[in-house]
C-alpha cells in the first residue's frame, strides 16, 4: 500500500533527509505489534500510535476519505503502482487507510509545508518532501 | 477542526511508542520534522 511505501522510501533517503537537518516521524493510528515488527526490522526513525487520533484532529486531517476519493482514477493508479515495489520486498503488507497526509514543521513546531491527500496513497514524492525542506533551509 | 494551515503551530502532543512508553513530537525535531499520518503499519 502508499503508505508503507512512502515509509520504505523514507527509510531509503533517511540518511540524505539528516543531511538537509530533517527527522522524520510516522504515527499511526493502530496496531502497535505492527509497528514494533517494523522498528524491529531497522526502520531508523520513530513510528508512534495515535489511537485516539488527537494529531489527526490536531491537523484537522481526520476526515476519511469519500467514496468519490477512494474509487477515483487517483487512488486506483496509486495503488497499483507500488505493486512493483511491494514485489521486491519493499512493501510489507496490504491495508486500507484515511486521509493520508504529510506535514514538515521547523524546530518551533511550526508547519512549513504540508500535503494533504484526496486519494488513497495521496502522498508526495520523496523529491517533493526534500524540495520542500531545501527551499526552506536558510542560507 | 479545519485543516491548519502554513504558519501555524502544532500542539506538543504526547504520542505512543509502539513498547507503550510516551514521547512529545517535539523530542523528535531537529531543524525539520517530516511526519508522515498513516492509520496502520500493516
Amino acid at each position: 500500500m502508499p503508505c508503507l511505501d512512502l515509509l520504505a522510501q523514507l527509510r531509503e533517503h533517511h540518511e540524505s533527509l539528516g543531511a538537509l537537518g530533517a527527522r522524520v516521524i510516522a504515527v499511526g493510528g493502530a496496531a502497535d505489534y505492527q509497528a514494533q515488527h517494523l522498528q524491529d526490522d531497522g526502520v531508523p526513525f520513530p513510528l508512534l500510535l495515535d489511537p485516539d487520533g488527537e494529531l489527526r484532529n490536531a491537523l484537522g486531517v481526520d476526515t476519511k476519505l469519500s467514496k468519490r476519493e477512494m474509487m477515483s482514477w487517483t487512488s486506483a493508479k496509486n495503488y497499483v503502482s507500488v505493486i512493483g515495489r511491494r514485489r521486491q520486498g519493499k512493501v510489507s503488507r496490504t491495508h486500507a487507510e484515511d486521509r493520508p497526509a504529510v506535514v514538515i514543521l521547523d524546530d518551533r513546531l511550526k508547519m512549513v509545508w504540508s500535503h494533504v491527500g484526496t486519494a488513497l496513497g495521496d502522498y508526495p514524492t520523496i523529491d517533493e518532501i526534500e524540495t520542500a525542506i531545501t527551499a526552506e533551509v536558510k542560507p | 477542526m479545519g485543516i491548519i494551515s502554513v504558519g501555524d503551530q502544532v500542539p506538543d502532543l504526547e504520542l505512543a511508542r509502539p513498547d507503550g512508553s510516551m514521547t512529545t513530537i517535539g523530542a523528535d525535531v531537529d531543524q525539520y520534522l517530516i511526519i508522515q499520518i498513516l492509520r496502520y503499519y500493516g
